[in-house]
């Protein structure tokens, strides 16, 4: 093994053993912390396949919604392993996104943007006023654990793993054929469509691609707080997922990770009231907004000199 | 048949109020607004609070919110939103940011208890079997003549008839000599303030919370889908299409599923007709 090999492994094997031995001299709340961030992780991977084909859906934290409710619903209901309702979560979350995404992306731009907000209400309202299905304001209560395992350290490994595992099939996509041809429809859309590349279809599978890993892990989530309300599941953490993604700056894998790591660090050290918190949020967009649109990680292009001077049509207003 | 004629016209003049102003901001600046709503609480809000702290009749109030509301809407678009004209995703998500400030501002301002203005007009009518209260009508009697008059002004005044024409070739028109920075401004700057007005006239009837921005926007989302994303006409009529469709729903399947509702013809008529019933094909 020659010293290059060596200095590319080394900080993976540093970080995995760090990781891996975590829970032994990590307090709970720092547990909690990280599970937290892996389920928000798994989130952000998932909702920048769609971003970076120029289209962002108002409606991520829906699909995470209806991975935990189907969980819940299923295990608590039907009594089902969960296993089962974790293979069932994805498949539901997907499919739902196949159903909204079909008739919202058959229009372009705005349409979409507005549908898949409408869809984001539209199932908030749903999740509040079901009380048979979904239990209304108070949510499902007393989730029974995976195997009856209630102690926190399964949970991380379990949420680790699949973080891992998310982050690594999203970064094997982007270098594939379809992530490379996702980039061009963001970067010229006509220019992709006329080349071959069946923009609809590949937007289509994006987001269902995007909802199903969010329907995963709102699976995990209901497991591992045992309980689903719709409290978390509203505006403000639908409006947070895209401010990961925008701060981040979606052209890199790693800027979101970045953003999502350091904004839930700062937001949950902090401990603000969710009003202070959506403020916080709305400046940090703000000034992103103004100052970076291209996020953290067009900031570090910029300063290793080695962004990339795309062309843009400036045509006035429209 | 008296009650949902009455609230179908009363819901169709307050949607149609927000719908108008998104619709102008969609069409001129091309930017979807998501703050809209939250304007519209506003409006509300600093009604209430002014009649409530400050003690200032509810007319004066009315005005003052109005005035102000449609002031900070055109500074907003001179300092921040003017960079995003024209970007879809990037417009979206500023006034997204925009929302969020607003609505946790509101929850700051006034708390998570429901608030009322007190009678404002008193008396009440009976027409059709049902009874008119004077605050629904002095809401109706305004709405109508505001969204008469600003039709009157795109179709006849100068500045007007300017934004029409950045909306149709906004290149077009900036080479007829047309400032298309300052229509922007200003259109976004009264489209904040029908939003604040439509808040004032809800205040007065329906009680004011944080969250009551939401559910407006949503229906001017609807409106917008089903008349056709630009089209101001469009956007009329299908105002007073989903008001009586909200009032039909109230009065027979329940309040709480009239969004879902509406939600779900908007996405049938998107289905039908991708350009909505009136939009423009581009």
């Amino acid at each position: 093994m020659n010293k290059r090999r060596l200095k590319s492994i080394l900080p993976i094997v540093i970080g995995s053993i760090f990781f891996l031995t975590f829970p032994w001299f990590g307090t709970p709340w720092l547990l909690h912390i990280a599970i937290v961030i892996f389920l928000n992780l798994v989130l952000i991977v998932g909702y920048r396949l769609l971003y970076i084909t120029g289209l962002g859906s108002f409606c991520h934290i829906t699909f995470y919604a209806i991975g935990a409710y189907t969980t819940a619903i299923l295990i608590t209901r039907l009594g089902l392993p969960f296993g089962v309702c974790f293979l069932a979560s994805g498949i539901m979350s997907a499919a739902f996104a196949f159903l909204v995404g079909w008739p919202a992306m058959r229009t372009r731009g705005a349409y979409f943007f507005i549908i898949s907000f409408g869809f984001f209400v539209i199932f908030y309202t749903i999740l509040m006023n079901w009380y048979a299905m979904t239990g209304g304001y108070a949510g499902i209560k007393d989730i029974p654990p995976i195997m009856g395992i209630t102690t926190v350290p399964p949970y991380y490994y379990l949420a680790m793993v699949f973080c891992a595992a998310t982050i690594f099939i999203m970064y094997r996509l982007d270098r594939s054929r379809y992530g490379r041809e996702l980039y061009a429809i963001g970067d010229a859309e006509d220019l992709a469509d006329v080349i071959g590349i069946n923009v609809l279809r590949h937007r289509l599978l994006a987001f269902a691609i995007g909802a199903g890993f969010a329907g995963f892990a709102g699976s995990i989530h209901a497991s591992y707080y045992s309980y689903v309300a719709p409290a978390s599941f509203s505006l403000i953490n639908t409006i947070i997922i895209i401010a990961w993604c925008v701060i981040g700056g979606a052209r890199t894998l790693w800027g979101p990770i970045i953003a999502t790591v350091a904004l839930t660090l700062f937001a949950e050290s902090l401990r603000l009231s969710g009003t202070l918190n959506g403020i916080l949020y709305a400046v940090v967009l703000f000034i992103f907004m103004m100052m970076a649109p291209h996020g953290i990680s067009g900031l570090i292009d910029t300063l290793r000199g080695r962004r990339r001077r795309r062309e843009y049509l400036d045509v006035g207003t429209k | 048949m008296g009650p949902i004629i009455l609230h179908g016209i009363l819901y169709g003049a307050m949607i149609a109020l927000m719908a108008v102003g998104f619709q102008l901001i969609f069409g001129i600046l091309y930017v979807v607004n998501y703050a809209h709503g939250e304007m519209l609480m506003w409006g509300a809000v600093a009604t209430y609070l002014l009649v409530s702290q400050v003690h200032i009749p509810f007319f004066g109030a009315m005005v003052i919110t109005i005035v102000v509301i449609g002031l900070l809407g055109w500074f907003f678009d001179r300092s921040v939103m003017r960079r995003f004209h024209g970007d879809l995703m990037g417009g979206a998500i500023v006034t997204l940011a925009l929302l969020l400030f607003l609505l946790n501002a509101g929850w700051f301002a006034l708390g998570p208890r429901t608030r009322g203005i007190p009678t404002v007009v008193t008396g009440s009518w009976q027409v059709l079997g049902t009874t008119v209260t004077g605050e629904q009508l002095l809401a109706l009697a305004v709405s109508i003549v505001v969204l008469l008059g600003f039709m009157w002004f795109l179709k006849y005044v100068k500045l007007g008839k300017s934004m029409r024409a950045v909306q149709q070739d906004s290149e077009a028109a900036l080479t007829m000599g047309i400032n298309v920075k300052h229509v922007c401004a200003v259109t976004f700057g009264l489209a904040a303030a029908l939003a604040a007005l439509a808040g004032s006239l809800m205040a007065s009837i329906y009680s004011i919370t944080p969250a009551m921005g939401t559910t407006p926007l949503i229906l001017a989302f609807i409106v917008v889908i089903l008349g056709g994303l630009g089209s101001v006409p469009g956007a009329f009529i299908a105002s007073f299409i989903i008001g009586f469709q909200q009032a039909i729903t109230d009065a027979y399947v329940g309040p709480q599923w009239s969004l879902a509702i509406s939600f779900g013809l908007a996405v049938v008529v998107l289905c039908l007709f991708p350009r909505g019933l009136m939009g423009r094909y581009e």
